[in-house]
């Protein structure tokens, strides 16, 4: 191979894994929990995770045991359990996925379909802005900080966004 | 022919006049889930109205069942009836302690504690006091609302839930 076909391959490269991150970035939008509209489709849930299943890339699925809904219209024992897909890593502000038999506060947004995922959004209610908190149980003084701030969000006004 | 009248206008009246029947509520009756909650709340607050009935107030903190949004709604003003003559409920809960009730909405902003029995209840009663969210009662009432609300493959079920 050609030193300048060498050349041109680690460009494109370059290029690709630039566009990639830029993409990603880019995607990630915010969840403030005042936009007008907001709790038709998304939840903020409190879950036991029953199992993980970690995929190709940072992504994963979670198996939630969905015991309490803190606001919005998920209702927890319509289900026994939810499947639900998470990204995480640099597409996402979720960091890392959470570990099997944890509790986790969580962001659920369901799609048109009917299905739930977790959404990639920055969430500011929420502990380092993730989507997913772990916390030891839910008397967890971090259970009680997020849903003050949820009330204190929906007592505002929406926003027009 | 009057006192069929009044008989009749007692009869339409009822619900709206006595949401505290002596029923047992079993969570499936047709429309239950559009005007029933299942929360985990705080009392702050319980006071006296007259013998057998009290006005309390519950920060909600979260929801098992039904429409309520605990952050939306933070604080409910809710009437009981209480006393073993004339509610499932025997006693008061007192304040700071723990919850698990059973919440009904009537008319635009009013909220009222069944006094009915209620079969998916631990005590069989509306209200339930518990130490935290992880005692075993709320796990066993997550359960038995899991089962009645599994059953929505019914038309039963699904008018239930508002569906």
């Amino acid at each position: 191979m050609s030193r300048h076909v060498r050349l041109a391959l680690r460009w494109i490269v370059a290029l690709l894994a630039v566009g990639h991150v830029g993409s990603a970035g880019a995607g990630i939008t915010t969840i403030h929990g005042n936009e007008r509209g907001v709790w038709k489709n998304n939840s903020v849930v409190y879950a036991v995770v029953s199992s993980v299943e970690p995929g190709p890339g940072a992504r994963a699925v979670l198996l939630l045991d969905v015991r309490a809904t803190l606001t919005g219209s998920f209702d927890p024992v319509g289900a026994e359990s939810l499947v639900v897909p998470l990204v995480y890593g640099m597409a996402s502000s979720v960091r890392g996925y959470p570990k099997a038999n944890s509790r986790i506060v969580v962001v659920l947004r369901r799609l048109e379909d009917g299905r739930y995922i977790v959404p990639t959004s920055r969430v500011p209610f929420m502990p380092s802005q993730s989507a997913v908190t772990e916390v030891k149980s839910f008397e967890d003084p971090a259970v009680q900080q997020i849903l003050t701030r949820l009330r204190e969000l929906r007592a505002t006004r929406p926003r027009y966004e | 022919m009057i006192a069929k009248l009044i008989l009749g206008a007692c009869i339409a009246l009822a619900p709206q006049a006595a949401p505290t029947g002596n029923e047992p509520v079993r969570g499936t009756e047709s429309g239950f889930w559009k005007h029933h909650s299942v929360v985990y709340a705080q009392v702050t607050d319980v006071s006296s109205v007259r013998p057998g009935l009290a006005k309390m107030t519950l920060a909600v903190m979260a929801t098992l069942a039904g429409w309520m949004d605990a952050a939306e709604n933070p604080r409910l003003e809710v009437d009981l009836l209480h006393g073993v003559q004339i509610s499932a409920v025997a006693e008061l809960p007192k304040p700071k302690t723990r919850v698990v009730a059973l919440v009904m909405r009537w008319g635009d902003d009013s909220y009222t504690i069944r006094s009915s029995p209620v079969v998916f209840m631990p005590n069989q009663a509306a209200i339930l006091q518990v130490k935290s969210f992880d005692a075993p009662e709320v796990q066993e009432i997550i359960g038995h609302l899991r089962e009645l609300r599994s059953r929505k493959a019914t038309p039963e079920a699904k008018e239930s839930k508002g569906e």
